[in-house]
């Protein structure tokens, strides 16, 4: 008897220390305290209201985890903002960033690695997609989780597009045929409704047109650039041709993208290059006017090409936070990417559900029904690809940026010009 | 003197002969530490090297799986003098602040030695503001000098590797010198515009507000309050103002039948477009400033002039502008170095675009350390501006303290 209970109590304990063994694993990623952290993020005036929801929510599942969002600005203002609070030490549990920052905040190492976590939370992070993970990784390791997640789209005008019969173009090559129809001139030849808008102020808004077509602004060898390609040559003259003709209109500098905006609502523009997850905002500021609707961006001229590239947000925590910060943040992270929250957030704003298991959700379907333009572009997902990885391609699409409103507005000569900046972008490659 | 006093005297003095003697060797320890610290973190020296890396490794680590930097170091070489590594982390961090305190013992530690102690107790009383000085505005000069000699760039956390000249050789020779001079002279061009506007629109306010009428105070008053708006309030009311679509200036401007440009889209007008703003801003500060010098001009003066039969033409130019020299001298001056280091409104306006038609110094240089992430560059140009504004003043100084007449 005696020998049996020793047995029992034998099993007990080594059943103890299993759990015991493995709740430590766990528990070294466990908030046990109450904590108070910051989250910087990007999110204009429009979207506190459900973004205070969604903490809200988040204080009632985790009562011991205070966030307290803080608006910061634009992507860039929190980059330049980041960089300077890790200089100084005092950094946020977490951050939002701009789906073009994880390559060089990688390279740098400054975002908490998240493996660790995802391993011991057992999240399920395959249920991103290969595409977002590859976002968001940087050498095999995650630094970050997919957010906010949004592509590049065509805004068209589809009360017009019906009356009219005008078809959105699905290639390069029917863009010409597409202005024509869309385009309406005053008696005097000037411009009453452009077909379309450029959105110039991000490189972002027209580099799918390029890559689509085969031209990489940084090759995959990391030294050499396209921009002087013959083909770049062409859809830069093509562009210019467009723009020449007042078929189309490049937003550019200052205020471009509210007056691209207004433009379109005020319907002196038939459609628009910018971001999905405006589609909502578009949507209200028409007032019923007409219908938004939405394409996917044309493709490559030997039409196989459909590419597109993620944008948005991701979010992620600074290396350089107290631990205790990182294991709310890690909560906080969490509770953001669960596909219930995620689906509110897509909902709420016009952006991607981010997780496959989201689309299993009842609550999916209903979505779609209500926003019919997503499906076009829910339905091309698969071709969204992660931005380019390399650390200097901000740069150096800054000067492209700049070489195509000299183009564009200014009149300088395309090729002589390409040239110029193939010369500039492959010096700045070599220093990196 | 009393013998109490006497016997007073001779206590302090003899405390102040131990104190300094712990505060030499204080400081010296201390100074020791900050500058081995220094080398270590920032200076690359080859023999330090794997123990940086060592340490740098180990930081890398903490950071991403929260491992306390734990363990030792071998500070001498062949297992000899091993110190806590978090120690060593701990001093390449505060390597300045340890060497700033070393400094602080040691000088004090000398003073003790060789003043009496009432010059000791002035001393002490402006040392802590002698101490800030030195920290937040010599030490960022000099740090700035050493990041320019670097590789630094503002993602890289690791030590930087000692360039040498490298930095200042892409300025000069390399493809950093038509971006310098373009820029340069676009800064050149604004300081140029600004200056006109300051001393020929504020003298010529200043000569129409130059009574003291009690409209004409309301008036001045109203000239002078857009210096006390932030710029960039006033700049992104003036994005609008000049905005090419909605704009109400390019409004006004059809009324009379101009097709007014997109002034901060065209790269030919944005410039123009961000000195519309500092026009705005700085001409009632300079119609102030000369409206205070006009009127301490003894009327005396104009009467006889006025009795010699000199006309308001003659009076102007005879006697009101060498009279506001002075003034006119230190608004030139001020403007100068100011307008020099214009940023805010031109990153609000235009982020120095169009293309680069309004990338000003100071812009650049923002851009080069918070987009491009070229700190070191960023450095060697801040250091190189510092230079030029340094000379342009003390040209400007000197030729005119030579030309103004301060007994005018």
């Amino acid at each position: 008897m005696m020998r049996k209970v020793l047995m029992l109590m034998l099993v007990v304990l080594m059943t103890i220390s299993v759990v015991g063994i493995a709740t430590a694993q766990t528990s070294r990623y466990d908030v046990t305290q109450p904590i108070t952290i910051t989250w910087w993020h990007a999110h204009e005036d429009q979207w506190h209201e459900h973004l205070n929801y969604m903490v809200e929510e988040f204080h009632k599942q985790n009562p011991l985890i205070t966030v307290e969002p803080v608006y910061i600005g634009a992507y860039v203002d929190i980059n330049t903002q980041l960089i300077a609070a890790i200089a100084s030490g005092d950094v946020p549990a977490l951050c939002t960033a701009n789906t073009s920052y994880p390559p060089s905040y990688g390279a740098a190492g400054i975002c908490e690695i998240l493996d660790p976590y995802i391993k011991a939370y057992n999240f399920d992070i395959k249920d991103f997609g290969e595409g977002l993970i590859a976002s968001t990784s940087y050498e095999n390791e995650q630094i970050c989780l997919p957010y906010l997640i949004s592509t590049q789209v065509m805004y068209y005008n589809q009360t017009m597009a019906d009356a009219e019969g005008i078809k959105m173009p699905t290639t390069f090559d029917e863009m010409d045929a597409f202005l024509k129809k869309a385009t309406v001139f005053n008696k005097d030849g000037s411009t009453a409704r452009y077909g379309t808008v450029f959105g110039g102020w991000d490189y972002w808004y027209y580099e799918m047109l390029y890559k689509n077509n085969g031209v990489e602004l940084v090759c995959a060898d990391g030294e050499s650039t396209d921009v002087d390609s013959e083909m770049s040559v062409y859809i830069t003259t093509k562009i210019k041709e467009w723009i020449d003709k007042g078929y189309a209109y490049y937003a550019y500098g200052t205020n471009a993208s509210p007056n691209m905006r207004q433009l379109f609502w005020d319907g002196g523009a038939f459609s628009v290059f910018h971001t999905s997850s405006l589609y909502d905002t578009y949507v209200q500021q028409v007032k019923g006017k007409f219908e938004v609707g939405m394409a996917w961006l044309p493709g490559g001229l030997d039409k196989k090409s459909f590419k597109s590239e993620v944008g948005g947000a991701v979010i992620m925590i600074p290396a350089v936070a107290s631990q205790r910060q990182k294991n709310a943040a890690w909560q906080f992270m969490m509770f953001m990417a669960s596909p219930e929250i995620n689906l509110y957030w897509a909902d709420q704003t016009g952006y991607f559900p981010t997780r496959q298991s989201v689309m299993k959700i009842n609550a999916y379907k209903e979505y779609l029904e209500r926003k019919p333009a997503m499906k076009n572009v829910v339905s091309m997902s698969g071709w969204i690809n992660p931005r380019n990885q390399h650390p200097a391609y901000d740069t150096a699409a800054t000067q492209w940026r700049h070489a195509l409103a000299r183009i564009f507005n200014e009149g300088a000569p395309v090729k002589a010009t390409l040239n110029q900046l193939a010369d500039t972008i492959e010096e700045i490659l070599e220093d990196y | 003197m009393s013998i109490q006093t006497y016997n007073e005297n001779r206590n302090i003095t003899n405390l102040a002969k131990q104190a300094s003697v712990v505060l030499l060797i204080f400081g010296i320890i201390f100074m020791g530490i900050g500058v081995y610290g220094y080398m270590m973190s920032d200076l690359n020296y080859e023999a330090l090297q794997p123990m940086a890396k060592q340490v740098y490794a180990a930081r890398k680590e903490a950071r991403s799986f929260e491992t306390p930097i734990a363990g030792t170091i071998d500070l001498f070489g062949e297992g000899q003098g091993r110190v806590p590594l978090a120690l060593v982390s701990l001093v390449m961090n505060n390597a300045v602040l340890i060497l700033l305190v070393g400094l602080f013992f040691l000088f004090n530690g000398i003073m003790l030695r060789t003043q009496s102690w009432e010059r000791m107790k002035d001393l002490l009383t402006v040392e802590p503001a002698v101490f800030f000085i030195l920290l937040f505005v010599y030490y960022p000069l000099i740090d700035l000098l050493r990041i320019s000699f670097t590789d630094m760039r503002m993602l890289v956390p690791d030590p930087q590797p000692f360039v040498g000249l490298k930095n200042y050789e892409w300025l000069f020779l390399k493809s950093g010198w038509p971006l310098f001079r373009e820029s340069l002279m676009i800064t050149l061009r604004y300081t140029f515009w600004e200056i006109f506007i300051t001393l020929f629109g504020g003298m010529l306010l200043a000569l129409l507000f130059n009574r003291m009428t009690r409209s004409f105070q309301v008036m001045r008053t109203i000239v002078f309050m857009p210096k006390y708006i932030a710029v960039a309030t006033s700049a992104v009311v003036f994005i609008w103002i000049l905005d090419g679509n909605h704009g109400i200036l390019n409004y006004l401007l059809s009324i009379v039948g101009i097709k007014g440009p997109n002034w901060l889209v065209n790269a030919s007008t944005a410039l123009t477009g961000i000195l519309f703003l500092t026009g705005w801003r700085v001409v009632g500060y300079a119609m102030l400033i000369y409206l205070s010098a006009m009127q301490s001009i003894p009327g005396e003066y104009y009467e006889a002039a006025a009795i010699d039969g000199a006309d308001a033409v003659h009076r102007f130019r005879y006697i009101t502008i060498p009279m506001l020299a002075p003034t006119t001298v230190f608004l030139l001056v001020t403007t100068f170095i100011a307008s020099m280091k214009v940023f805010q409104s031109v990153d609000v306006m235009t982020q120095g675009g169009p293309g680069t038609a309004t990338n000003v110094l100071v812009q650049w240089i923002y851009n080069l350390t918070f987009r491009d992430f070229r700190s070191a560059r960023a450095a060697a140009v801040s250091v190189v501006f510092f230079v030029i504004l340094l000379i342009c003043t003390a040209v400007t100084m000197r030729y005119t303290n030579k030309s103004v007449n301060y007994d005018a």
